[in-house]
């Protein structure tokens, strides 16, 4: 017993560990394959623009590619075509990269500065690669290969010496004399420039003179390339243009990262003919995305409690090689995985949602209260009692919402209740569906005003539908969930009741919240408009007749003025760290702005907003009302613009809790 | 090593000598604006200095100067007693101005700091209820760092972060996310006792929210947000001495912890570096004027 509740402690600590950034540079042991793995080239010698939001394991997946994971200790068995392929990984130090520039410096002097600081940082990075390949399990390279090695050429770069250890002690000590004179400026122009001809030289000589290397190709990967500076995305633009083995330079980049096509020539970077893109978001929903979070997650759970996952009875080591791709799209293993998770996290049908309301005499209440006084607002003789329906229970709560439509009499409302309830065709349930389409919209409205008792959001298949694409954000949901129950009672029973799914998903939705102002540099801006917006989607969703259901996205309206310049920017940004996601626009306009696309809100923050998370009906706002939102938050949505959305009409939810209590 | 010693007074003080240059920024609350006032009082002569961080260097008095040039002006003024009021001045000025001094052997120098009576907190819409808004805009880590002061991180040798945290927990998360900081290499300080009671459970509340997310159970420890003896004794007593360790000091904490910072960083100029994330302070962050803090130090 004792065991495995440690094992519990060590599972919900596997969750907090959801940035490769935690795991070092070696992320060999933890790394689960995405599902596309194979279905892209990522190490051909065609340069790769590696692109997606954040929390998309970009920056894990290089690591998994480079020399740090695949020559980890960790790994048992390296085979010999490991050596094919070496991977360089550079996270460029925006902090120190930005100090190049300016400083009454011009910018032709900068360049070769950072050229030289390149060249030196990769060489390096060679050169340790090699002694990686060294340390590990392959018997490619040995320490008396190493010492043996000779870099005759490495004088006429100014060296003092020739041996393998000694050059990469050089290398670093001239990193360190270049920080400072990029530190302190005085020295620039003396500052002996190592050219990209020095890095061309110490990776043609290390695979020539280790036999083991005499095939290898090095692949550069440049993370977080969208930090680098113009000029500076110039040169690696130009690296990337003129690559060819032994050395291969990509770029990994948030979406819209890419400010910089040109090359340090006239020529420009050309997709297709110069990189090819692989666009992590969309290759990770294409291969399922479920099915890969339910790995990532069901992988973390069999290696911190091997006590629970004894029942599991499904094998997750083959997450961890590329040869197993094909068994992992096994539909039956697919099902598996889901199944096992979604016992964990059991989930809720409409019926269920239902029963809820029924069951909870708040809600019960407030559904009553609601047919009342839509009745008393059409004036009909006809009384709540005429419209309970316990055995349809989703009708009747439909009919919270059918009751306020003007263009529906009440009378022909009652009728069809009869006719759902006499089992024949009927509005509810045949294909106008009224059932279907304001079910969800009618629950959330009665719920509002109590929301922590509800189970909405819960369910696995809920939780990843809320993580829009984005395993960082279905890891957070479930670390929350786990923290709320205490160790004891998991190891009783391993599951997460719906009601602390729910609140653990409100909970995770506000944390994230919270965390965009940190997305410089709009950081506020973010914060405002996903505030603003959310209202106004609450506000669409709150209305009585749910004549518009469900609205998560909105289109943009240039009526009064255009898009400028920096709603652009703005919009580009929200992109950029995923707290928007473009759609393709049902309309065809000419402009090339962010105009042509409609936009819809990442769903993780749907439950801080109590809205629904299914992409459902969209709202066209004038782009004039969406740059006040960015600008002001919460406070641009004024009456004005509830007039103009025509939801002057619909109860603040905030004034709602006191309402509901009077009941 | 540097000397130094603190004081404080409740009520104005005035010195029984006139320093022979002052150094202020802009005013942005009550308090900048009483500090300032006191300095131009204090001072023969009052500079107004200000980092401009999108050109990435400083005007003195209306006059722009290269950062890496500083050195050389302030120099060429032969300051012997400086007071520097770190109220109006921000982390990448008080930087810059005392690495600067820092050449200026056997001169005198006064660090004031006045405390406010309180911060004023956001709007009071839920989200913000447990943050303290001081800041409008970050540029965060990627931005750029301070020219002459930040060094990048280094990946061949170990790494130590010894972070002062304040009321702004985002900005706790982001540097561990940035850096890629483990447990083992945080050193974590709040400022307890804070500058009023009550105030540290806020900060805490904040950070230590960001500490579980990040899993951080790193070493915690606490020095007083008022004391910058307290914090560069706290500096030192963290500091990895090994030969094979550098040491990055975060100071995202309150003023005095934060010049504790730059001193150390001064004492330490091959092991210590400095990492800032160049918040935009807002107007009007604060209420009143608290207590007045000076700290006094000879430059070695």
């Amino acid at each position: 017993m004792q065991k495995v509740v440690s094992e519990i402690s060590q599972v919900k600590h596997s969750l907090t560990k959801n940035r490769s950034e935690h795991l070092g540079k070696d992320v060999w042991r933890d790394f689960v394959i995405p599902r596309f793995f194979n279905r892209v080239d990522l190490i051909s010698t065609m340069p790769t623009r590696l692109e997606g939001g954040r929390g998309s394991g970009k920056t894990m997946l290089l690591r998994y590619l480079s020399y740090h994971s695949q020559f980890s200790r960790n790994r048992i068995s390296i085979p010999d075509n490991a050596l094919e392929r070496i991977g360089l990984y550079w996270k460029a130090d925006t902090q120190f990269l930005r100090l190049m520039q300016k400083r009454g410096v011009d910018e032709e002097v900068w360049l070769p500065v950072f050229d030289h600081y390149l060249n030196l940082k990769l060489s390096l990075e060679v050169l340790s690669s090699v002694v990686s390949i060294m340390e590990s399990n392959h018997a490619g390279i040995s320490q008396n290969d190493i010492d043996v090695v000779v870099f005759d050429g490495a004088k006429d770069f100014g060296f003092e010496n020739e041996s393998f250890t000694l050059v990469m002690r050089e290398i670093n000590s001239r990193i360190r004399q270049t920080e400072v004179i990029i530190q302190n400026v005085h020295g620039l122009e003396s500052l002996n420039k190592l050219p990209i001809s020095f890095l061309q030289y110490i990776v043609q000589t290390t695979i020539t003179l280790f036999p083991a290397l005499k095939n290898t190709m090095f692949s550069v990967y440049v993370d977080e390339y969208e930090n680098l500076l113009g000029y500076q995305q110039r040169v690696i633009n130009t690296r990337i243009k003129h690559s060819e083995p032994p050395i291969i330079f990509n770029i990994a980049i948030k979406l819209n990262g890419m400010s910089e096509t040109l090359t340090l020539s006239d020529e420009k970077l050309e997709n297709r003919a110069d990189y090819s893109i692989v666009n992590l978001d969309s290759e990770i929903e294409k291969s399922g995305f479920d099915s890969f979070v339910a790995e990532i997650f069901l992988k973390k759970l069999t290696e911190a409690s091997p006590t629970i996952s004894k029942d599991i009875n499904i094998d997750l080591s083959i997450c961890s090689s590329p040869d197993k791709l094909d068994d992992r799209h096994q539909k039956e293993y697919e099902e598996r995985c889901k199944t096992i998770i979604s016992n964990i996290f059991p989930g809720r049908s409409h019926q269920d949602l239902a029963d809820e309301i029924f069951e909870t005499p708040r809600y019960y209440n407030k559904l009553i209260y609601e047919i009342e006084s839509a009745l008393k607002q059409r004036d009909s003789e006809l009384s709540a009692e005429d419209f309970l329906s316990p055995q349809f229970r989703k009708a009747m709560i439909v009919c919270t919402s059918l009751l306020y439509r003007k263009s529906l009499a009440v009378p022909h409302i009652h009728d069809q209740l009869k006719k759902l309830e006499l089992g024949v065709e009927n509005k509810f349930t045949n294909k106008t569906a009224w059932e279907h389409n304001n079910f969800i919209g009618c629950y959330l409205r009665i719920i509002r005003a109590n929301k922590a008792s509800s189970t909405f959001y819960s369910g696995f298949d809920v939780y990843s539908a809320l993580s829009g694409g984005n395993v960082r954000h279905f890891l957070e949901l479930c670390k929350t969930a786990f923290s709320l129950i205490d160790d004891n009672s998991l190891s009783e029973n391993f599951t997460v009741d719906r009601k602390l799914q729910h609140l653990a998903a409100r909970s995770t939705s506000e944390e994230l919240i919270k965390e965009i102002n940190r997305f410089t540099p709009l950081g506020t801006q973010l914060s405002n408009f996903v505030k603003a917006i959310g209202k106004v989607f609450q506000l669409c969703q709150d209305k009585e007749t749910q004549s518009e259901t469900e609205v998560t996205h909105f289109g943009i309206k240039e009526d009064d003025t255009p898009l400028t310049e920096e709603d652009d920017r703005f919009f580009k940004e929200a992109e950029k760290w995923g707290v928007l996601k473009a759609i393709e626009s049902t309309k065809n306009k000419s402009t090339a702005s962010a105009a042509t696309f409609d936009y819809v809100l990442n769903p993780v923050y749907s439950p801080f907003f109590l809205i629904s998370y299914r992409k459902g009906r969209k709202i066209e706002i004038e782009a004039s009302a969406l740059r006040m939102m960015y600008q002001n938050g919460e406070t641009a949505v004024s009456a004005e613009l509830r007039k103009q959305l025509r939801l002057s009409h619909v109860i603040d939810a905030i004034n709602q809790p006191k309402q509901a209590s009077l009941l | 090593m540097i000397e130094l010693r603190s004081t404080y007074s409740a009520d104005e003080y005035s010195f029984p000598f006139e320093f022979s240059h002052g150094f202020v920024g802009m005013p942005i609350d009550d308090r900048s604006q009483y500090s300032i006032e006191f300095v131009r009082q204090e001072c023969q002569s009052t500079s107004l200095f200000q980092y401009r961080q999108q050109t990435l260097d400083v005007v003195i008095d209306g006059i722009s100067i290269e950062c890496h040039l500083l050195d050389e002006h302030i120099a060429k003024s032969k300051p012997t007693s400086i007071l520097v009021d770190s109220t109006s001045l921000d982390i990448p000025e008080l930087a810059l101005i005392l690495k600067a001094l820092h050449t200026c052997s056997g001169a005198r120098i006064v660090l004031l700091y006045v405390e406010p009576i309180e911060y004023t907190s956001g709007e009071s819409k839920a989200l913000e209820q447990e943050d303290f808004t001081l800041s409008n805009e970050i540029s965060g880590f990627e931005g750029a760092g301070i020219p002459t002061v930040s060094m990048p991180i280094d990946d061949e040798n170990l790494r130590r972060f010894i972070i002062f945290v304040g009321f702004e927990g985002g900005r706790l998360q982001s540097a561990i996310e940035t850096y890629d900081i483990s447990s083992e290499e945080a050193r974590i300080y709040f400022g307890l006792p804070a500058f009023k009671p009550g105030w540290e459970s806020r900060s805490m509340r904040r950070n230590l929210q960001a500490l579980s997310d990040q899993s951080i159970g790193g070493r915690i420890g606490y020095c007083s947000a008022s004391s910058c003896t307290d914090a560069l004794n706290s500096l030192r007593k963290a500091k990895a001495s090994d030969e094979g360790t550098i040491n990055y000091v975060v100071p995202l904490g309150t003023k005095p912890n934060s010049i504790a910072s730059i001193l150390f960083t001064l004492e330490n100029p091959k092991s210590v570096r400095l990492l800032y994330d160049l918040p935009n302070k807002r107007n009007g962050r604060s209420r009143g004027i608290g207590r007045r803090h000076y700290y006094h130090y000879l430059v070695p």
